[in-house]
């Protein structure tokens, strides 16, 4: 039953994927600029220091002379046997450079999000438990705070006080460089928002199934209060909570391209970034399809999780 | 135990809620007591205190905004309004369980029957979780739903209301409790699974002999399984007498509303083949915080007259056994 149920989903997600794929191909197409310039390592003005045949034979190599269609069904294969082209810059294969960006970043992300919903929620939680009290209020507040501060501002003002003032963590620099303490300051900068969304979730969430029938059910038969609110209460608030853990990870993403370069990580953002400024469009797209399917996957995991949780959603 | 001991007394009850305009009174004054082996019925309608009530016996009242202002509810030696928040644990669904009225929302939906019937076997019985699912079993044959093995790892949404309100009376029997306290437990359910479920309520209260206070809008249920009754209206008890008693004789204009209120089979048309009104009981109960000072029927009460509007009616003895809360005598 279960297992359908994921292969459905699994099967669900194919189309979304193709989407990804297709809109990473079109993405080529729009860009401004010719692909051939680029692919030569040279700006727009470097376009007239060329041959016109260097130029064309840059392109038959590239495969632009053939008809749209055709690099379309090319791209597409190759996409799906993993091959994504290579770079520009060192001819290195995107794939091969993903591959060493990807679990960086998927680090740092699962450790921010992670820390967010543990955070968020226990928050949350507090909170709904002292509802209308100070202590409520605090957390209110604390989670107003964090939804508007940006994380790029707070990455600032952490490398500040905690890198340069009190020096108790690397101001920039990779796990592998400095270990786990390298993550702390990017975690804690990106992680301050989707835990804000989260304890807030969890906050309304929790309050909503704590006034509900069961509730006082569960207490009627005598158990305690943490049972009541650990075993009744929170799996019923969950379902929504997952559902903004989920939006946050794939939002953290992009948040997570600006903390990369700022603590000068190595990972997909900073591939990206790099990848932009030196025009290097295989590369652009590459990335741009793993963040698409990263997405995707998120997605699928979180339908996956509700099913899990909530034995009426099934099929 | 002895039979004309009570087993349950509430005296001078006395519970408020927080509104914006202060504290206001949802039950006044209220004493009952209810014997073992007895079904005391409390009858009312909707928000004349009735369901506060009973959630303050097992002190399931949500506080804020309630809270119990006054009173004693003694259970055996203890007074419930005074123990300590542990021993009330240990009384609830133990010796004392409740079942609510709407059977599709006081289950928890994401837990299988099996495992909530084993929460208060597991809790006040301290058995290991595979003789609590045995004894689960035994509880959803007690009340006799089929093929119980197989829907003890079902799911609260795979049932219908009936079978979902006989697991929650199965839930609230799972420790043998004392007293049972039925909070409209077949207001939710159709006419013929009300039967059924009223009829179960009775055999297993004969054969576990324990007592229960049924709590209800209707008078059909009580005329059905209870011994004795308490009328409520506004907050306070404005009659008390055996079944047959009152069915037989109200004593107070309220109570006599209610049965005139009962359509009648033989007269839904009139003599001519009109159809013919249904009678009510004119206006509405007074809000809250908007009591009048005398008698709180006073505004909707045709029997009407001066003291009502001064004075307060206090609960005497009409006739023997028989209490009414009224300065008049109706025939």
């Amino acid at each position: 039953m279960f297992f359908k149920f994921v292969i459905r989903r699994v099967l669900f997600s194919i189309p979304t994927i193709v989407g990804i794929v297709t809109l990473a191909f079109l993405l080529g197409k729009l860009i401004p600029g010719d692909p051939a310039v680029a692919a030569l390592g040279l700006d727009l003005d470097g376009a007239s220091t060329v041959s016109q045949e260097e130029l064309e034979r840059v392109r038959t190599e590239l495969g632009l002379d053939r008809p749209v269609i055709v690099q379309y069904m090319s791209w597409f294969g190759d996409a799906l046997q993993g091959d994504l082209g290579r770079s520009s810059v060192n001819r290195e294969s995107v794939t091969a450079l993903i591959l060493r960006a990807f679990p960086n970043t998927m680090f740092l992300l699962l450790t921010t999000i992670s820390t967010a919903a543990l955070i968020g929620i226990s928050l949350g939680v507090f909170s709904a438990l002292h509802r209308g009290k100070s202590a409520d209020l605090v957390a209110r507040l604390v989670t107003i705070v964090g939804v508007s501060t940006p994380p790029f501002w707070l990455a600032l003002v952490l490398i500040l006080v905690f890198a340069f003032n009190l020096n108790l963590f690397p101001m920039n620099g990779s796990v592998a460089e400095h270990g786990w303490t390298a993550l702390v300051l990017p975690t804690a900068s990106i992680a301050l928002q989707p835990a804000a969304l989260i304890a807030r979730m969890s906050r309304s969430s929790m309050l909503e199934v704590l006034s509900q029938d069961m509730i006082r059910t569960a207490a009627a038969k005598g158990l305690g209060r943490w049972t009541i609110i650990l075993r009744h209460g929170l799996p019923n608030a969950l379902s929504p909570v997952i559902t903004v853990i989920g939006f946050q990870f794939a939002n953290l993403m992009g948040g997570a391209v600006a903390i990369e370069v700022l603590f000068g990580m190595p990972g997909l953002g900073s591939l990206l970034i790099n990848a932009i400024f030196e025009n290097d469009l295989k590369v652009i797209q590459g990335v741009v399809v793993i963040v698409g399917i990263t997405f995707a996957l998120t997605n699928l995991a979180v339908d996956l999780l509700y099913s899990v949780i909530d034995p009426r959603i099934k099929l | 135990m002895e039979m004309n001991k009570p087993i349950l007394q509430l005296q001078g009850l006395r519970t408020e809620f927080k509104t914006g305009s202060g504290w206001v009174t949802a039950v006044d004054d209220l004493s009952y007591s209810v014997n073992p082996g007895e079904t005391l019925g409390i009858v009312g309608e909707s928000g004349c205190g009735k369901s506060v009530s009973s959630l303050c016996v097992l002190r399931l009242l949500p506080e804020p905004p309630g809270r119990i202002s006054g009173g004693e509810i003694w259970y055996g030696g203890e007074d419930l309004t005074k123990v300590a928040e542990t021993r009330i644990r240990d009384i609830r669904g133990n010796e004392i369980a409740m079942v609510f009225q709407e059977p599709m929302t006081t289950l928890n939906p994401l837990m299988t029957i099996g495992t909530q019937l084993c929460e208060p076997i597991m809790k006040h019985q301290g058995l290991s979780r595979k003789d609590a699912m045995q004894r689960a079993h035994e509880l959803l044959q007690l009340v006799r739903i089929p093929d119980a093995k197989h829907w003890l790892k079902g799911y609260p949404h795979e049932m219908s209301g009936g079978m979902r309100q006989r697991v929650v009376i199965a839930m609230a029997l799972a420790c043998s409790p004392k007293v049972l306290i039925a909070d409209e437990p077949t207001t939710a359910l159709d006419v013929t699974i009300q039967a059924q479920i009223l009829a179960l309520l009775k055999e297993l209260q004969d054969r576990l002999g324990m007592a229960v206070i049924m709590v209800t809008h209707d008078l059909g249920v009580i005329a059905e399984v209870a011994d004795r009754v308490v009328v409520m209206y506004a907050g306070s008890k404005v009659e008390e007498a055996t079944v047959e008693d009152l069915f037989a004789r109200p004593r107070h204009p309220y109570t006599h509303g209610l049965f005139r209120a009962i359509p009648d089979i033989d007269s839904i048309t009139s003599s001519e083949g009109a159809p013919t009104r249904l009678e009510e009981i004119p206006g509405m109960v007074p809000a809250l915080d908007a009591m009048p000072s005398g008698c709180p029927f006073s505004t909707r009460c045709p029997f009407v007259i001066e003291r009502c509007l001064a004075e307060r009616p206090i609960l005497e003895e009409k006739a023997p056994g028989h209490f009414a809360a009224c300065f008049r005598e109706l025939s």
